[in-house]
């Protein structure tokens, strides 16, 4: 970013050509967001304020539609939490150990064994569902967490290899020198050296991979039947046929239901807006 | 099933209590002896497997569900053949002299038995579906009586348009329901006589139909299926607006809202429009009307039977046999089948409220007009539909193209014809491909 | 964003055991084993056989590509494939780099960092809300798109159930397509163009537009190569509005390879064939990639 450049550029335009600039910025904002406003709006109606005034908030709110919803969903976020902290945790800390092994070992077939995994980036999931399924049955894990812990892991491990070796091997080598005079050994060069300095390079891998598996649809679908262990994508779809279909769809706890289930992504992007953003945008390394 | 709680809930918004209470009652009657509930996944295929992995484990619960006629359970050794006790007296029925006659005549009968003609299963609801109706629209719509043939349900569509509401749609519509339905009004006695020769029981096993269409008997180019995609296609005018034919989640339950004229649905929905605070109009039901040869040179003007057929249904297994509980478990089904138990049942106040398979048990009075049913079932053919799923699949969506005008009849069948090759041979190979050789089916025969 | 190693760092162990370092990446090579290297091998070998899932699978030679030719509903969902793949790019691509000069050229650094922060908040919500929410919008008795549009005379449409608006429906679902990481990718490219050489553009006396046109368009091209590859890849493996709203339908009219796969291997036991589809669809990605690559950069002056 180029702060002088940019105050030195703008003192040239015109007030007029900002505030059009923004005016077009706040529609396209609008446009981006509106869907979701109208989602809260419409949680808070009962069904008669929602066929009478589908627009605009009414009163009295029915903070009571979010409780119903939340009874019927809260067994689906905390499996997602569970799948997708385990899988995350899982890459971490494989894709961390690797990536130093990787950038501060000299060894047999380095090269080689790096170029195969990030060969595996060019290989799209679809080519993977149909056998990872199969392999998935045969080992008897269908219908377990473990069907989607594993290869999750396995998966989002590869960029995050990708991204640390290349920040373990840009570390200047004096400070290993100075714990290995300490007596340091391998692991430890590893806990107290290495990944301390990697925390913001972690905290983008962690949340890029929370928020692919977090939206992960069609893998848990083939993967898990049993509603006990089904995640918030798929438990969606069951909430939607329990309020929409069985009797007459209700529509205030089902917007509710769709916000709940916003609600865990959306509080670790309050919390982690930064690594948020720059784990979007390295989650494009992935093409 | 019965769940843990029997609270009424949102997970739980139907639980069955009544038969715990019974079991209770039962036990105390029976000092010593335990009644456990198994919990078990609702989902089909989960079920099928668990059944299956229970049942090679040896630890199968003595009494099962499981659809009727039982043909999978009884051709791997895993039922028990009920014959011998539907003969004793029911003990809980003063004056009962064969159990069997407790139960609604055709219901123990060909064609809901099992293939080698014993009885395997102990029904106790009914499953049945008919038209439901908002009469409030109908008053409103200035309809009086019911249609009697069916340009007067095309008419009283129009009606029900013209009064400002969608006429027709139900979740059924992507089932088997339509083809079994116009199997029975565009009925064709001499197709079904030529395909009932392998097991002549007066129903078509998978075997048959297979043949059938396999030596050309039914098909795409028989006179009713024609004659069933015209019908539809002028029906199909009458479908709510934006009507699907796949098995895509609706979003909306229009004829809970009241904008629906008529829904097609089984039975259960009457608890369903009961309990719905927003349901404020009353509903009848009825069923579909003949269709006569003025209609359709395919017509049969056959009354079409209450598409009505055993429910739930249990099983003694072999665990039963092996542990020597036959005598007791048939004790407790018996207790259960008594008409006053089987209304509690069936009638509880939480469930759906379905109708019983027991003889004698009142049902909602929503079905009053036309339970004067009988359930010995007229001999059924269905509407030939692709013979395996993806065939299937391919037959609903080009025929889900044609209704919405994007295909016309020539190219429609032309289309099905292709899938309809492919059916057959998919249906022949997944066949001789199972790994169970009694399931495999000999082709010499045919 | 990390910057790739400038200098080769010197190797502290060169003189450690192979083994060790082998024994490190143990766990990380057993989990690719099984479910990254292997699975990838048996879709290419099984796409020559018939393969129900449950039997052993009988060799069919080139059976499965043979009768992919002769597959109309595979035809017609590469071709709608190739509808979505066209306008998710074009639209995909442009939009973001509206939006991005929009930000970009703004001078408020707070309200650029807001309008970039805003635009994530959709990648937040669960990617099934967005599908139900937009089933919701397109509900043709109650939803929001024909209540909008019903305020201007026009009729109700049943959008995702007629054959002639499905695909578009399903298209137009990201609207305003502005909303998540393109945006922010674009607006990294702008930020990586040196002042220098927008001083020199001021100083030559060129137009917003014609700078637009001459500078930033190629200077973010590898972006937009970037994002291409994205996009792309992005519609062959997303289905998932498909498989949740219309199941391909009505009829065939938002089939797409992906779902006909998922039909293949999960509804009909067709295994076999569904690695056949599956490979067919990593050749195409993959070709297009490398054709994606190969688009020339214009060197920077």
């Amino acid at each position: 970013m180029s702060e002088a450049r940019q105050a030195n550029a703008s003192r040239r335009r015109v007030p007029w050509c900002e505030w059009a600039k923004h005016g077009i910025m706040l529609g396209i904002v609008a446009l981006v967001l509106y869907p979701f406003a109208m989602l809260v709006v419409l949680s808070l109606k009962d069904n008669a304020q929602f066929f009478h005034e589908p627009w605009l908030p009414t009163w009295p709110l029915h903070p009571g539609n979010y409780s119903a919803s939340a009874r019927l969903l809260i067994r689906y976020i905390l499996n997602s939490i569970f799948v997708s902290g385990a899988s995350c945790a899982g890459v971490l800390l494989l894709s961390s150990f690797s990536a130093f092994t990787f950038a501060r070992f000299q060894f047999f077939g380095r090269r080689f064994l790096f170029l195969a995994i990030i060969v595996l980036m060019m290989v799209p999931g679809i080519l993977g569902l149909v056998p990872t399924f199969m392999v998935v049955k045969n080992l008897g894990l269908l219908n377990t967490r473990w069907a989607l812990i594993l290869p999750y892991i396995a998966g989002g491990q590869v960029v995050g290899i990708f991204l640390l070796r290349s920040f373990f091997s840009a570390m200047p080598d004096d400070l290993f020198d100075a714990a290995k005079i300490d007596g340091a050994g391998d692991f430890r060069m590893y806990a107290s050296v290495a990944l301390p300095l990697c925390k913001p390079m972690l905290a983008t891998i962690a949340i890029m991979n929370v928020q692919a598996t977090w939206n992960d649809l069609i893998w848990p679908l083939v993967c898990l039947s049993d509603d006990k262990l089904k995640t918030v994508s798929i438990g969606l779809l069951s909430f939607q046929s329990q309020v929409a279909m069985a009797t007459t769809t209700r529509w205030g706890p089902l917007f509710a239901g769709y916000v709940v289930a916003s609600i865990p992504l959306l509080l670790l992007f309050l919390v982690a807006s930064r690594a948020f953003v720059q784990g979007l945008t390295s989650g494009a390394l992935k093409a | 099933m019965p769940t843990e709680t029997m609270e009424v809930s949102d997970e739980n918004p139907y639980p069955r209590k009544a038969i715990q209470t019974l079991a209770q009652e039962w036990m105390w009657m029976h000092p010593g002896v335990r009644i456990e509930f198994t919990r078990v996944s609702t989902d089909q295929s989960a079920y099928i497997s668990w059944v299956n992995t229970q049942a090679a484990g040896g630890t199968i619960p003595e009494i099962i569900f499981w659809w009727p006629g039982g043909d999978y359970l009884a051709q791997r050794g895993w039922a028990v053949s009920l014959d011998e006790f539907l003969a004793r007296p029911n003990p809980y029925v003063r004056g009962n002299t064969a159990w069997r006659d407790l139960f609604l005549a055709g219901c123990l009968e060909p064609p809901h038995v099992a293939r080698d003609g014993h009885c395997y299963h102990i029904p106790f609801d009914l499953f049945m579906s008919g038209v439901f109706y908002n009469k409030h629209i109908f008053a409103e719509a200035g309809i009086t009586g019911l249609p009697k043939d069916w340009e007067a349900f095309m008419a009283l569509q129009r009606r029900i348009r013209e009064a400002g509401y969608e006429p027709f749609w139900g979740a059924a519509m992507w089932s088997m329901w339509p083809h079994a339905l116009f199997g029975n009004l565009l009925y064709d006695e001499a197709v079904f006589d030529k395909l009932d020769v392998l097991y002549p029981n007066g129903r078509l096993e998978p075997e048959e139909e297979v043949r059938g269409a396999f030596l050309g008997i039914t098909g795409t180019h028989e006179l009713r299926f024609h004659e069933f995609l015209r019908l539809m296609k002028e029906w199909s005018v009458y479908w709510k607006r934006g009507f699907s034919l796949s098995k895509n989640p609706e979003s909306l339950n229009l004829s809970r809202l009241g904008k629906l004229g008529m829904s097609w649905e089984s039975a259960g929905g009457v608890s369903l429009y009961r309990n719905d605070p927003g349901v404020d109009f009353d509903i009848g039901f009825f069923n579909f009307c003949p269709i006569t040869t003025k209609t359709s040179p395919a017509g049969s003007g056959k009354k079409p039977p209450l598409q009505a057929w055993p429910g739930t249904c249990f099983y003694l297994t072999r665990s039963a046999e092996e542990k020597g509980l036959v005598d007791l478990c048939v004790d407790w089904l018996m207790y259960l089948t008594s008409p006053e138990n089987a209304e509690r049942l069936t009638q509880e106040e939480t469930a759906l409220k379905v109708p019983s398979a027991v003889a004698g048990v009142r049902p909602d009075p929503s079905f009053a007009d036309i339970l004067d049913y009988d359930l010995k079932q007229e001999k059924r053919l269905l509407i030939p539909w692709g013979l395996s799923a993806e065939s299937a699949d391919n037959f609903t969506r080009i025929f889900e193209l044609f209704l919405l005008g994007a295909l016309d009849e020539d190219e429609t069948l032309e289309r099905m014809k292709k899938w309809e090759k492919i059916g057959i041979e998919q249906a022949i190979r997944n066949n001789q491909m199972l790994a169970n050789e009694a399931d495999r089916w000999d082709m010499s025969k045919w | 964003m990390v910057k790739p190693a400038t200098r080769k760092p010197r190797r502290l162990f060169k003189t450690v055991r192979p083994s060790r370092a082998h024994l490190y990446l143990a766990p990380t090579f057993m989990l690719l084993g099984v479910f990254c290297y292997y699975p990838p091998l048996l879709a290419f070998a099984r796409s020559f056989y018939t393969w129900n899932g449950a039997n052993a699978a009988t060799w069919c030679g080139l059976d499965n590509f043979r009768f992919m030719l002769n597959d109309e509903v595979l035809l017609t969902s590469v071709w709608n494939q190739i509808k979505i793949v066209l306008f998710a790019t074009v639209v995909g691509i442009s939009a973001p780099f509206i939006a991005a000069e929009l930000i970009f050229n703004l001078h408020s650094a707070r309200a650029r960092y807001w309008y970039r922060v805003l635009l994530v908040v959709p990648m937040v919500v669960p990617g099934v809300v967005l599908i139900l929410l937009w089933q919701f919008i397109y509900d043709p008795n109650v939803g929001l798109l024909n209540a909008l549009l019903g305020h201007f005379g026009i009729g109700a449409q049943a959008w995702l159930h007629d054959p002639k608006l499905a695909l578009w429906a399903i298209m137009c679902m990201g609207f305003p397509f502005v909303g998540g990481v393109n945006v922010l990718i674009i607006l990294a490219g702008l930020n990586n163009i040196g002042t220098d050489v927008f001083d020199a553009a001021r100083i030559d006396g060129v137009g917003f537009v014609q700078r637009m046109v001459k500078i930033d368009i190629p200077l973010v091209m590898g972006q937009v190569k970037l994002l291409l590859i994205m996009v792309t890849i992005g519609a062959l493996n997303g289905y998932g509005a498909q498989l949740i709203l219309t199941d391909g339908g009505p009829g065939y009219s938002t089939m797409v390879p992906g779902l006909h796969m998922y039909h293949q291997a999960f509804l009909f036991d067709r295994l076999g064939y569904a690695c056949a589809i599956g490979l067919m669809l990593f050749l195409v990605i993959l070709v297009l990639t490398a054709f994606y690559m190969g688009i020339k950069e214009p060197d920077t002056q």
